[in-house]
């Protein structure tokens, strides 16, 4: 079976996240926790890649019951629990602010699929937006040369300075180290954009601009 | 215009770009190792930290290469490749990397990176990470959670023996103590910078 891709189904999800929002606003706090459960596990499930932007279910397992408990107890004061005053109230406000998120975020990944900005942006014809795009791609390229560069540089400055007392002076030479190399890149990246503006097809219709 | 300015413009344009690129590399690459590690090891107010650490990556591009749009040029490219990255959330990083980028180019147009420049562009960098992040909640989780906070700077409040102000006190030393994280770290961009400067000068 093939699988859709997201761009092509995201209208129809959008009746997902929509019907969450809809439902938290028209039900009580009680049935929210629920609802958006339901709607998470029906998107994992039927939309695992629509499903990414909502992160993982420990994280929001730690929030839910960090919130329910912050809630419980700086909520108005409705009943006691271990002769502590708590506040089912704040408790049951947390759950909807949980599950309101988890409808937003959804809604967000399901326009987001809906809307593909990289594919906007590679078909632009506009020269600004297309020279903007050649040097993020230039970027992107130097990332895990520059990463290399940073974990040697550190490798070494440990080696040199070891201890915990030298950590702030490795940290502040190994930024320097960075900035050094990324200085010298630029010069190249600089060189290399002249020669290439300079040699390459479309040198001719920018004639007037270029030296 | 003669052929020489048309080439100065050109050879301008191109070392502009060349460093927005690496820089922005550099900084996309810092919030892939900074941003793991604070991730990693749970720490709070990652997103501070992270602004400020891109705020000093800013101040020493700026020392280095004093040239308007530059700090603004490196935020876009960061942004970029952020947007490459396979990673689910870009959204909240990609605005956060273009807003810090567009207010450290404000700071520092009338007068480059200086003295009093450098810090400013860190504080500012440093409460926009926290301003972000509470819109962000306000906006996810909805009115409620500005209740929270609310209540933990009153118990907070009430904890340090400081006189009841509705948590206002405690707001204010947590904003300072952010500021004096962003002021620090500023200041280390600018020095960076200014080390860098010598180091390339002495090469070449």
């Amino acid at each position: 079976m093939t699988r859709k891709g997201p761009g092509r189904r995201g209208a129809w999800w959008v009746v997902l996240p929509l019907g969450l929002l809809v439902a938290l606003w028209q039900l009580p706090a009680v049935w929210h926790l629920p609802l958006g459960l339901s709607a998470w596990v029906i998107l994992r499930w039927r939309a695992p890649d629509l499903a990414t932007t909502l992160g993982r279910p420990r994280y929001w397992a730690v929030l839910l019951a960090v919130f329910v408990l912050l809630g419980g107890l700086l909520g108005p004061a409705d009943t006691t629990l271990a002769g502590i005053a708590c506040s089912t109230k704040g408790a049951a406000a947390a759950t909807t602010m949980i599950a309101r998120a988890w409808g937003l975020l959804m809604l967000g990944s399901v326009l987001a699929s809906a809307f593909p900005l990289r594919a906007w942006i590679d078909r632009s014809g506009n020269r600004y937006v297309r020279r903007v795009a050649g040097v993020v791609l230039v970027a992107a390229n130097f990332v895990p040369s520059l990463l290399q560069s940073i974990s040697e540089a550190r490798l070494a400055l440990r080696e040199r300075r070891p201890g915990a007392r030298y950590m702030l002076l490795r940290l502040e030479l190994l930024a320097v180290h960075t900035c050094v190399r990324a200085a010298r890149l630029a010069e190249e990246v600089a060189f290399d954009m002249t020669l290439a503006a300079h040699n390459g097809p479309e040198a001719a219709s920018r004639g007037e601009d270029r030296p | 215009m003669t052929s020489v300015e048309a080439a100065a413009r050109w050879t301008d344009r191109n070392e502009l770009w060349g460093y927005a690129a690496t820089f922005g590399a550099a900084w996309a690459a810092v919030e892939v190792t900074v941003g793991s590690f604070a991730h990693a090891v749970k720490l709070p107010l990652a997103g501070v930290v992270l602004a400020g650490v891109g705020a000093a990556l800013l101040v020493a591009l700026r020392t280095l290469y004093p040239k308007r749009g530059v700090v603004l040029a490196a935020g876009v490219v960061c942004a970029g490749v952020k947007l490459l990255s396979p990673a689910g959330a870009v959204l909240g990083p990609m605005v956060a990397i273009l807003v810090e980028a567009a207010v450290a180019e404000i700071v520092l147009l009338p007068f480059g990176a200086g003295i009093l420049s450098a810090p400013l562009v860190g504080v500012l960098a440093c409460w926009y990470a926290v301003t972000q992040k509470l819109l962000t909640q306000w906006l996810l989780f909805g009115a409620p959670v500005v209740e929270i906070y609310r209540g933990i700077l009153q118990r907070a409040e009430s904890w340090m023996g400081l006189p009841a102000q509705g948590g206002l006190s405690v707001a204010v030393v947590f904003l300072l103590a952010i500021g004096a994280i962003g002021a620090s770290l500023g200041a280390t961009g600018l020095r960076v910078g200014r080390v860098a400067r010598l180091h390339l000068r002495g090469a070449s």
